[in-house]
């Protein structure tokens, strides 16, 4: 009789082929087999260390704080990109303010009603630049939105560590200048009148410590309420998303009223 | 009704962190097990079943909603745990470390727990180590886990008849290494 050899021992084992009719005639295959069991018995028999009930709270404890470590480098990556798109658009800006302005024989051909003076630079000049300028502004205020929020619904009993929004608002400081100052050469003063509302806020909290005090929190939280930053801003970025988000933040506003 | 894996996947894709966590409560213990035998090794275990969850969650949207998602997962696990033991390089501490340190007593007593002695389990734990990182991860998954050999060798990148031949390899390790030790009781054919 041929016996049975090493693959087809083990192959028989997890079921994967059928030898027991072997096994039962042969007592040496049987011996084999036997030898095999028993040391995949004393495998099995190694503990496994236990993990209590509590073990995938501690995992999920553990990885909420990785994955909103992500969500927060993906929000770090949005505000740079904000950035650099800032930047081509106020270098765009400064592009077009250096070309030599039309001859007075192109304009007498072209245009017979052109506003000329002090008060023609007061309206924002090309209204489709502006919705431009309000769309890009939009990113930044969502990113600055989120800092001063973090900063109005913080407890003041309790103190506020302020570490995260104090790096935020340094990413943001020179963003908001850049714009603030784009928004009033271009003759918005919505824009920039909001964006000078924020810009000491930011500033205050980019210089300030990891920990606020409850005094310091206190005092932003006021400055916060009491231009009504957080709904200007909403509105402000919404406009840059379409008439429908206005509306809607419009109805949600006097909903909260 | 208790949500279903594929329905937890599916709102945890649209952004639902509660679901997600309800995958992280059903599945981290198994994770844990089978991490433990590649790495046998409690931290490495607990930092593989970490890392498991989060390439999920970053990979999720490539999740077939027609696959297992726990087979899915034991896959992430595996190829965790292949990638700590590969990064410490084969002259660093690799697999094992502190099988004496398992306390017999943690637990509810199991009739096995009781009956394997410290010693015993250093000598299995020395014997897993001597297998290739192939060897294991084919003995585990064939096993421990009743994975069918197809789904193996799809985790390991090799054909069939190579995989086959791994688990036979592994097996054979062991039983070499082993033999000395076992008691003489007799198994069913």
């Amino acid at each position: 009789m041929q016996h049975l050899n090493d693959e087809e021992l083990i192959a028989h084992h997890y079921r994967d082929a059928d030898a027991s009719e072997h096994l039962r005639a042969c007592a040496e295959c049987r011996a084999q087999y036997e030898t095999l069991c028993k040391v995949l018995a004393l495998v099995d028999a190694v503990p496994v260390p236990e993990r209590g009930a509590a073990y995938s709270d501690q995992v999920w404890n553990r990885l909420r704080w990785r994955l909103e470590r992500r969500r927060r480098r993906t929000w770090q990556w949005m505000v740079s990109a904000a950035a650099v798109l800032a930047i081509a658009f106020v270098t765009g800006e400064w592009w077009h303010a250096r070309q030599p302005a039309p001859s007075t024989q192109h304009i007498a051909l072209t245009s017979t009603s052109q506003p000329n003076g002090p008060a023609a630079t007061a309206q924002p000049r090309n209204p489709e630049t502006n919705k431009v300028l309000i769309y890009v502004v939009g990113d930044h205020l969502d990113a600055a939105e989120r800092v001063l929020a973090e900063v109005s619904n913080a407890d003041p009993k309790k103190g506020f560590d302020a570490g995260e929004e104090q790096k935020r608002a340094l990413e943001l400081v020179d963003a908001n200048r850049i714009y603030r100052q784009t928004a009033a050469r271009r003759g918005d003063a919505r824009i920039a009148a909001l964006l000078s509302d924020i810009e000491p806020i930011l500033v205050e909290l980019s210089h300030s410590g990891a920990q606020l005090s409850s005094e310091q929190l206190t005092s932003m939280q006021k400055r916060i309420d009491s231009k009504n930053l957080l709904f200007k801003m909403r509105v402000m970025s919404a406009q840059g998303e379409g008439p429908r988000n206005e509306n809607l933040l419009a109805a949600q506003h006097l909903n909260s009223l | 009704m208790e949500m279903t894996d594929v329905a937890a996947v599916s709102r945890a894709r649209d952004g639902d962190a509660e679901a997600f966590r309800l995958l992280v409560e059903r599945h981290s213990r198994p994770i844990f097990r089978v991490a433990w035998r590649m790495t046998g090794n409690e931290h490495d275990a607990d930092d593989v079943v970490q890392e498991t969850f989060l390439r999920a969650y970053r990979q999720i949207d490539h999740f077939e909603e027609r696959a297992n998602f726990s087979t899915w997962l034991h896959r992430i696990a595996i190829n965790c745990s292949l990638d700590l033991l590969r990064a410490r390089g084969r002259h660093d501490r690799q697999y094992g470390g502190d099988v004496a340190a398992v306390d017999p007593s943690s637990d509810a007593p199991e009739p096995d727990r009781l009956a394997i002695s410290a010693e015993l389990q250093q000598h299995v734990a020395a014997a897993m180590k001597r297998l290739s990182d192939n060897e294991r991860t084919a003995f585990v998954l064939r096993h421990f886990e009743g994975m069918p050999v197809e789904e193996i060798g799809r985790t390991l990148g090799i054909q069939v008849n190579a995989t086959k031949h791994t688990i036979f390899r592994a097996v054979r390790k062991l039983r070499d290494a082993l033999e000395p030790f076992v008691r003489s009781t007799p198994c069913n054919t």
